[in-house]
């Protein structure tokens, strides 16, 4: 696995660490919809990984299995070295301090001002109050809202409303950014915006996946393409476009 | 937790009431008014507990004695058996030296001044019980604290009292007086009566033992009745306030469960996100049961003073007494209430 892995990724033996690895995953859920089926593969630590594929084809499955909003029905699932399958569900939350997660929806607090919802974030992991007061402007800086803190959401665009949502998403430093279909709802003018800002978190350090269809982000970007096919896998490239018939 | 998350949890707990502010409301008043209805059956339960211990403390035995003269007319024989005639006086005269002062010197003289009595009909006919060795029997059963004698005379002077204007009519009996001397007996304990009663009834020379047993069995009864009458009516209760709370909790999770999510998808732990919805349903049923508690003091202490004004023989538990012994029962299921309410709420709506 590993093995197959470092050649995937460019990487020598023994350099790179797994911070994703999925090992014969398959998600079936309740209604006996398959969404995965024996799914292998593992991203390392500050990689870029693009996860695309046609509606229904299990890509958001796999990013909720990634933040444990769902279990896996077989095989084995780790993040940053530990069996999400085996977390007792007092160990979930910990687990999320570590990964942040980007919605097509932004899914903002519509009765708190931009600042405030980064806040927020910040606030229900205890974060202090000094903390707060120093990261939340430096993450809307990041995201070129710094001049937009006082505004209240339904006063932003969608691009702006997203960026706030990525804001939100990386203000507490997680080592994992998960973006699921995050410019489904924008412009691809404005997409191509939130591109850029997923690459330059990801120049920090940080691992992204993005699960999109949206063909132009990837074909520009030119990074490590897992494709996805009604529950199977059925491409891992590392610097691909959305696709062949592209 | 830190101190600074519990100021904002608490924030967060006021902030949830005042978004349910009619369903808040709804909810406090459901819970003091079920409370305020068990707080009234706990305060008829003190008040018929007090009557009964009144009603307890005043029982008295009273053992009648085989009068000498129906004895004689019923050719009752046995004499041995019931003392000697002579022998009576001197007891008495004996009991009355050794018994200590106090109420002895009354029982001891009013011994005396029956047993020549006595000794006198005795004289003619052979079967005065021995009063001063009944008595003596009586002071020795377990629990017995007080033992008077009641002779004829003063059981008839006692009649004539009570008759007061009318007691004309007693003059008629006067030279035959058909009452039996008799002995009052009191007893430590309310369920001494009926062994120390029955231990009476058996010796020689008691004709009949008489006290107020039925009294205090009625009351024994309304009290268990109206306990577990109580008992019903505050589970009722109980469940309603809880549903009521449990779905104004709902509502809250409702209206945040864009909060939840958040909170979830960044990592607050679960009980980070439980606790301002159990203190919310906490602080509803504590409210509530506060207003009850009020409400309850402000009904009894009205009540007790319309009492006190028409029937002032009945001497009901004080407005402080009842508040002092309620409160903490009321707030306690108060507080059950609200995080049961909230308990049911998070389990069935919020998935943390």
């Amino acid at each position: 696995m590993g093995q197959a892995f470092c050649v995937l990724a460019g990487c020598s033996a023994g350099t790179v660490s797994a911070v994703i690895e999925f090992y014969g995953v398959t998600k079936v859920y309740p209604n006996q919809v398959t969404a995965l089926r024996d799914i292998d593969f593992q991203v390392g630590r500050g990689e870029f990984v693009f996860v695309v594929g046609p509606s229904g084809a299990g890509k958001s499955t796999l990013v909720k299995l990634i933040y444990r909003e769902e279990l896996p029905t077989r095989g084995r699932l780790l993040v940053a070295g530990r069996d999400v399958t085996a977390l007792r569900p007092g160990q979930v939350p910990y687990l999320r301090r570590s990964i942040g997660v980007v919605f097509q929806d932004f899914r903002l607090l519509p009765n708190k001002t931009v600042f405030e919802n980064v806040a927020f974030a910040m606030r229900v992991v205890e974060a202090s109050p000094r903390e707060i007061a120093r990261r939340v402007p430096q993450v809307l800086e990041m995201v070129g809202l710094a001049d937009r803190a006082r505004a209240y959401p339904d006063e932003l665009s969608g691009g702006e409303q997203q960026r706030v949502g990525l804001a939100r998403a990386i203000a507490n430093s997680p080592s994992v950014l998960l973006a699921d279909e995050p410019t489904g709802n924008l412009d691809p003018h404005t997409g191509l915006e939130i591109l850029r800002l997923l690459l330059d978190v990801n120049r920090m350090g940080t691992t992204v996946i993005m699960a999109t269809h949206a063909r132009h982000l990837v074909n520009v970007a030119r990074r490590r393409v897992v494709e996805l096919d009604a529950g199977r896998l059925v491409r891992d490239e590392l610097r691909g476009g959305y696709g062949h018939e592209a | 937790m830190k101190l600074r998350t519990w100021g904002y949890l608490l924030r967060e707990t006021a902030h949830g009431i005042r978004t349910g502010r009619l369903m808040a409301l709804a909810s406090v008043s459901t819970v003091a008014v079920s409370l305020l209805v068990l707080g009234l059956f706990l305060a008829l339960v003190l008040n018929l507990g007090r009557m009964m211990a009144q009603v307890e403390s005043e029982v008295q035995i009273r053992a009648f004695l085989v009068d000498a003269r129906q004895a004689a007319g019923g050719g009752r024989g046995g004499s041995g058996m019931w003392g000697t005639p002579g022998t009576g006086p001197s007891q008495a005269g004996q009991g009355g030296a050794t018994r200590p002062a106090g109420t002895s010197g009354g029982q001891g003289s009013a011994a005396g001044a029956a047993g020549p009595s006595g000794a006198q009909e005795g004289a003619a006919v052979p079967a005065a019980p021995d009063v001063a060795r009944l008595e003596e029997q009586i002071r020795n059963l377990e629990g017995v604290t007080t033992v008077r004698f009641v002779s004829k005379q003063e059981a008839l002077e006692r009649m004539r009292q009570s008759f007061g204007e009318r007691a004309a009519i007693l003059e008629a009996v006067d030279d035959i007086n058909p009452l039996p001397d008799s002995f009052e007996v009191q007893v430590a304990r309310p369920e001494q009566v009926a062994p120390v009663a029955e231990a009476i009834a058996a010796m020689p020379g008691v004709a009949k033992v008489d006290y107020k047993r039925d009294t205090v069995d009625k009351l024994f009864r309304l009290t268990a009745v109206l306990r577990g009458l109580g008992v019903v009516v505050a589970v009722l209760l109980v469940l309603g306030s809880t549903v009521v709370i449990s779905n104004a909790i709902r509502l809250t999770v409702f209206a945040r469960r864009r909060e939840v999510a958040i909170m979830k998808l960044v990592g607050a732990t679960d009980w980070f996100i439980r606790w301002p919805f159990v203190l919310e349903g906490l602080a509803l049923g504590v409210g509530g049961a506060a207003l009850a508690v009020g409400a309850l003091a402000g009904a009894y202490w009205w009540a007790a003073g319309v009492a006190a004004r028409t029937l002032p023989f009945l001497v009901l538990v004080e407005p402080e007494e009842v508040v002092r012994l309620t409160w903490a029962p009321l707030l306690g299921l108060g507080a059950l209430v609200g995080s049961l309410g909230s308990g049911i709420s998070l389990r069935r709506f919020l998935h943390v």
